[in-house]
């Protein structure tokens, strides 16, 4: 009797908690959108609402993009520029294109497409601010030495290139907006490659796991974040890495 | 009757449930949240309308951005990659090997440290020399293991070791040849720009004194 009512509480604890479970993901999706939809501004672009239409899609998400290039420009500083529709990623400063990588997209948030052209205008026509970024690069090899006593132990000092960009690189970058960007190195050649990059990901699926049940114990709200995936050369991601700035900024262009 | 036989038709309804909205999360289907936008695309002139506003607003926008692009020749090095890239009118004119700051951190003591490494950002060309002629700073003596001269002393003044030109963007810092042209493309200078003899010529005719250098 004792056991049949403890396998009938059990159970619905696991029911419970599977629901709560669902509960907390799709609201976090829920949230996620409407964190994408209040960093909206509430002007329409040029007065009323734009109707949907292919064509007025299109210019409208060239038109955010470009103003938000041209707003990145004014910018003293070197900042990103993630053109996922023309597959590329660039650094700019004062709108010179100082580098441009080809970029091959393996996954894009679906949420992001479910966006009116209001809401991608609003959304996308500034650049973003970068919250954090993690590296599995130093971002400045920094080699201290300390200086020789005498010449002959000058002549003896042998100091050794940065060999960091042999490194495996695999980036992600949080934007304020909520959206996480993963830029993954293209050449996956030895294990160690497929070691960092099983790493880097689990690393961020752990703590997402950790952030989910920590959720579900303190009935907090469940943050989802979403999330575009593409890969870029090796040499490409360091360069980007190394020469963000503290605060800087993205133009996305989904 | 156990719980389940009692409850048999509750739980089977909040397992389908939960089924619909772990599948529906899953398959990324996000229409049942309203997120598409399905607006009345019948208003054609207004539809006109709209495109022709906005293709006069991104012709305002590219000009803008066009106005902003550099008139004369300019420089971009990747430190990370110890790549240069020559431009002028718009154009790639040559891109080879250079070496950058070796990200070396020499310390003297406590009190004394020096970081070579070559600066991130816009700089300009500030002077143009040929046959440069080297003033070693304090650095140089400290990493030598010899001690530091004073500021005017002879032994600072070393000839021939910056190539045939010497192109200054500010802050001590220049694009010069080099004697170790086998360490180009390698991070291993003080924080300058080292270039080889002939890429260096052609970067000294090409970039006039004002010509923009973008470091990365």
């Amino acid at each position: 009797m004792i056991a049949t009512k403890f396998r009938n509480g059990l159970f619905i604890l696991i029911i419970g908690i599977l629901f709560y479970s669902g509960f907390l993901i799709v609201n976090a999706t829920i949230r996620a959108h409407e964190k994408l939809i209040s960093f909206s501004s509430s002007e329409q672009i040029l007065g009323d609402s734009i109707p949907s239409n292919t064509e007025l899609d299109s210019l409208t998400r060239l038109l955010a993009f470009r103003e938000a290039q041209l707003a990145l420009s004014k910018n003293d500083s070197i900042q990103l520029i993630l053109d996922l529709a023309g597959g590329s990623a660039k650094l700019s400063i004062h709108s010179v294109n100082i580098l441009e990588s080809e970029i091959r997209i393996l996954n894009e948030e679906p949420l992001l497409q479910t966006l009116s052209s209001d809401q991608y205008y609003a959304l996308f026509s500034e650049p973003i601010k970068i919250v954090s970024v993690n590296c599995t690069v130093i971002k400045e090899p920094i080699v201290e030495i300390e200086a020789p006593k005498n010449a002959e132990e000058a002549a003896a000092n042998v100091s050794l290139p940065d060999t960091l960009l042999q490194s495996p690189s695999f980036l992600r970058i949080d934007l304020e907006n909520g959206i996480s960007i993963f830029l993954n190195q293209s050449e996956m050649e030895t294990e160690n490659d497929e070691l960092v990059k099983d790493q880097f990901v689990k690393d961020f699926h752990r703590n997402r796991l950790k952030e989910f049940f920590r959720c579900l114990l303190t009935f907090d709200t469940f943050e989802y974040h979403p999330k575009i995936t593409f890969e870029l050369p090796r040499s490409d991601i360091n360069a980007i890495y190394r020469a963000l700035p503290n605060q800087a900024l993205v133009v996305l262009r989904p | 009757m156990n719980f389940f036989q009692q409850h048999k038709a509750i739980v089977i309804q909040v397992a389908v449930l939960l089924a619909l909205i772990f599948t529906l999360f899953f398959v990324n289907r996000l229409t049942f949240l309203g997120l598409s936008s399905n607006i009345d695309t019948e208003n054609t002139e207004l539809t006109q309308r709209k495109s022709s506003e906005l293709i006069s607003s991104l012709a305002l926008v590219d000009k803008a951005l066009a106005a902003k692009a550099p008139k004369n020749g300019y420089i971009v090095v990747n430190s990370a990659a110890n790549v240069f890239s020559l431009y002028k009118n718009g154009e790639l004119i040559k891109r080879d090997k250079c070496s950058t700051g070796s990200y070396i951190k020499l310390k003297k003591g406590d009190q004394q440290h020096w970081m070579f490494k070559t600066p991130k950002g816009e700089f300009r060309i500030r002077n143009k020399t040929v046959n440069p002629v080297w003033k070693k700073p304090d650095w140089a003596f400290v990493e030598a293991g010899l001690p530091v001269p004073s500021a005017n002393h002879p032994s600072r003044f070393e000839y021939n070791v910056l190539g045939d030109y010497s192109l200054a963007i500010g802050d001590g810092y220049l694009i010069h040849g080099t004697l170790y042209q086998r360490f180009l493309g390698l991070p291993v200078t003080h924080g300058c720009i080292r270039l080889n003899d002939e890429n260096l010529e052609l970067v000294y005719k090409s970039l006039p004194i004002g010509a923009k250098v973008y470091i990365f």
